[in-house]
């Protein structure tokens, strides 16, 4: 297929997944505040919701599906802000699942599996420590601004959303919002929403009072839509970028670095998936070709450029999509910036990641078992314990 | 840092089309070295002042070779199994070029014995067949980057006169009545010569034969055993 008509299919799918994004938040809405609020109180616990993020994560095998799913739920009001950041969190955690299904895959050669196994899970070790910093400090300092019962990170986010968008007003509701909003219109937002009317239209009798069916059938289309259009985004831009993806990591073996980060950056923005860009290092980090120390910082990168997606979908949600989404990007900034210009910081995640890939290597079951107890038993235990 | 960037923004060259690069480099430096082995060996040049950039050439020679290497498992990574036939031909046809640096310094290795100065015994056949080599290492990078089937086909030809002439030289020697130090020199000359003409013909036979036909091209042959005298 021809490089352009690749770009044309890669706007056409832009604009269905914020179509998608936009019809998921009307279906919620529809379902009037006291159901959609219904169900996201068994996830206000900050410790449930990270478990849903990582569980709702390594389910779909994307981040990107998770995140712009609930800047879609944060964006229309329906669920807040602070249940929400837990559960970007644990997206960030659910999404290293993938490489590490990767790197299991040579298995029968002990010395590659051990350098694969390692090169996959220092994103886990990262991500953990990522959560196990910011997560707290999030509710040790949440409840004390004027807008929002979030923290430190959200607090962050709604000054950095006021200098993105001078004139929002994060007081007014979402649905107030929706009504006052007047003057001139992005011709993106109008084209999406006159899509997603035409969308609402074909599946209910009469959208303005949908019955429950519909509303449920507008949530499935929604999330299809969502699904399969960063499925599809994916590959055509992995297609897309495939030579040029080639020459930057060729050039990335040797040095890495600072450029490292942008090489994770630039590829995963292209790709829309970090799962995609850590996925890519495994074979190259088990053939010894790229080493842990020069992959780690192409890790660190994917996770900042994952948060592109989010930031996609906040494009047609409400202003508060948009501050969950920069919670998500100042978040991933953050852990990179605090890990990664001290070294002694630095290696903890990669010499955490030699030690559980030397113990893998004695009893090869112990990585099976690794990936099912962390990304399944652990966040659905976390899950049923803090459920409220 | 901004100019490393442009490799992701520029059109730059695609993988596959790099790494036939870097392969004809590597035919083109294993000329270099196998030339400079030779004006020691039979021109009677400096031999302290080749060897230095003989052992320079064969590691750029080996620093090219990795780089495909590398290269093909970021391409096989990035692209998936889409180019695997071309990669599989890759990874066989460099280790050839590889081979054809160090048969250059074995060469460079028998000047100890003063193999074939001018005037001596088998100089002119060793200095025919060694403007014969250097012309096929000259030609190969061109024919194999045009793939053109019945030019490469011409080129394997030559390329198997040259090995059967070798061959014919080093079972003289073998056949002679009498057989000196420097004839035995000159046989393991012929050797690595036919050597360097057998992987340089397997370079080229990628051209028009299958990954599983490689690098039979210059498979040595068994000659008949002859009947026990009754």
């Amino acid at each position: 297929m021809p490089p352009l008509v690749r770009i044309l299919l890669f706007l056409v799918l832009l604009f269905l997944f914020l179509a998608s994004i936009k019809l998921m938040g009307g279906s919620i809405k529809a379902l009037g505040k006291d159901t959609a609020s219904g169900l996201f109180h068994g996830i206000s616990n900050p410790f449930a919701g990270l478990a849903v993020g990582i569980l709702a994560t390594v389910l779909v095998q994307s981040s990107s599906v998770t995140t712009s799913t609930i800047v879609a739920m944060v964006g229309s009001g329906t669920m807040p802000v602070e249940t929400a950041v837990p559960m970007i969190m644990g997206a960030n955690i659910g999404t290293s699942v993938t490489n590490t299904l990767v790197a299991l895959g040579h298995v029968r050669q002990s010395r590659e599996f051990e350098r694969a196994f390692a090169g996959a899970t220092m994103h886990d070790f990262f991500n953990v420590m990522a959560v196990a910093v910011f997560l707290p400090l999030e509710l040790l300092t949440s409840g004390g601004f004027a807008l929002h019962s979030g923290g430190i990170l959200t607090e962050a986010a709604v000054q950095l959303a006021h200098v993105i968008q001078p004139g929002m007003d994060l007081a007014a509701g979402a649905a107030a919002e929706a009504a006052t909003s007047s003057g001139w219109k992005s011709p993106i937002k109008v084209a999406v929403s006159w899509f997603t009317g035409f969308v609402q239209n074909a599946l209910a009798t009469d959208p303005k009072h949908p019955t429950g069916f519909e509303v449920t059938l507008w949530f499935i289309a929604s999330l299809g839509g969502i699904f399969t259009t960063l499925v599809f985004i994916t590959k055509n831009m992995k297609k897309l970028i495939a030579d040029r993806a080639e020459r930057v990591l060729n050039a990335a073996l040797e040095r890495s670095g600072l450029i490292g980060v942008g090489v994770g950056v630039l590829l995963t923005i292209s790709v829309q998936s970090s799962s995609i860009t850590t996925s890519l290092l495994v074979p190259m980090i088990a053939a010894n070709v790229l080493t842990l120390r020069n992959a780690f910082p192409i890790t660190l990168g994917a996770n900042i450029g994952t948060t592109v997606t989010a930031l996609l979908a906040a494009m047609v949600t409400g202003s508060w999509g948009l501050v969950i989404a920069l919670v998500h990007l100042i978040f991933n900034l953050s852990a990179t910036a605090l890990v990664y210009p001290f070294s002694a910081v630095r290696d903890i995640p990669v010499r955490c990641a030699q030690q559980l890939a030397r113990l893998t290597v004695r009893n090869r079951l112990f990585a099976v078992v690794y990936v099912v107890v962390t990304f399944i038993v652990i966040p659905l235990t976390g899950m049923l314990i803090f459920k409220d | 840092m901004f100019k490393w960037f442009k490799q992701f923004t520029g059109d730059g060259e695609r993988g596959l089309s790099k790494m036939t690069r870097d392969l004809e480099r590597m035919i083109r430096e294993g000329r270099h070295a196998f030339d400079e082995a030779c004006s020691v060996l039979l021109d009677g040049a400096d031999a302290a002042t080749v060897r230095g950039d003989l052992l320079a050439t064969d590691e750029r020679i080996d620093h090219l070779e990795q780089g495909i290497r590398r290269q093909i498992l970021v391409h096989g990574s990035v692209h998936g199994a889409a180019h695997l036939p071309e990669l599989m031909v890759l990874m066989s046809v460099a280790k050839d070029a590889e081979r054809i640096g160090d048969y250059a310094k074995n060469l460079f290795a028998l000047t100890t014995y003063r193999v074939a100065p001018p005037g001596a015994r088998h100089h002119d056949e060793l200095q025919s067949l060694r403007r014969a080599v250097s012309t096929l290492l000259a030609d190969a990078p061109e024919v194999y980057e045009d793939q053109d089937e019945s030019r490469a086909s011409e080129f394997i030809a030559r390329a198997q006169d040259a090995v059967d002439e070798c061959e014919q030289r080093m079972v003289e020697i073998f056949a002679a009545e009498t057989c000196t130090g420097h004839d035995a020199a000159c046989a393991l000359a012929f050797r690595h010569v036919r050597r360097v003409a057998g992987h340089v013909q397997n370079v080229v036979t990628a051209v028009v034969n299958p990954v599983d036909k490689l690098d039979f091209a210059d498979e040595p042959k068994i000659p008949e055993i002859p009947e026990p005298p009754q």
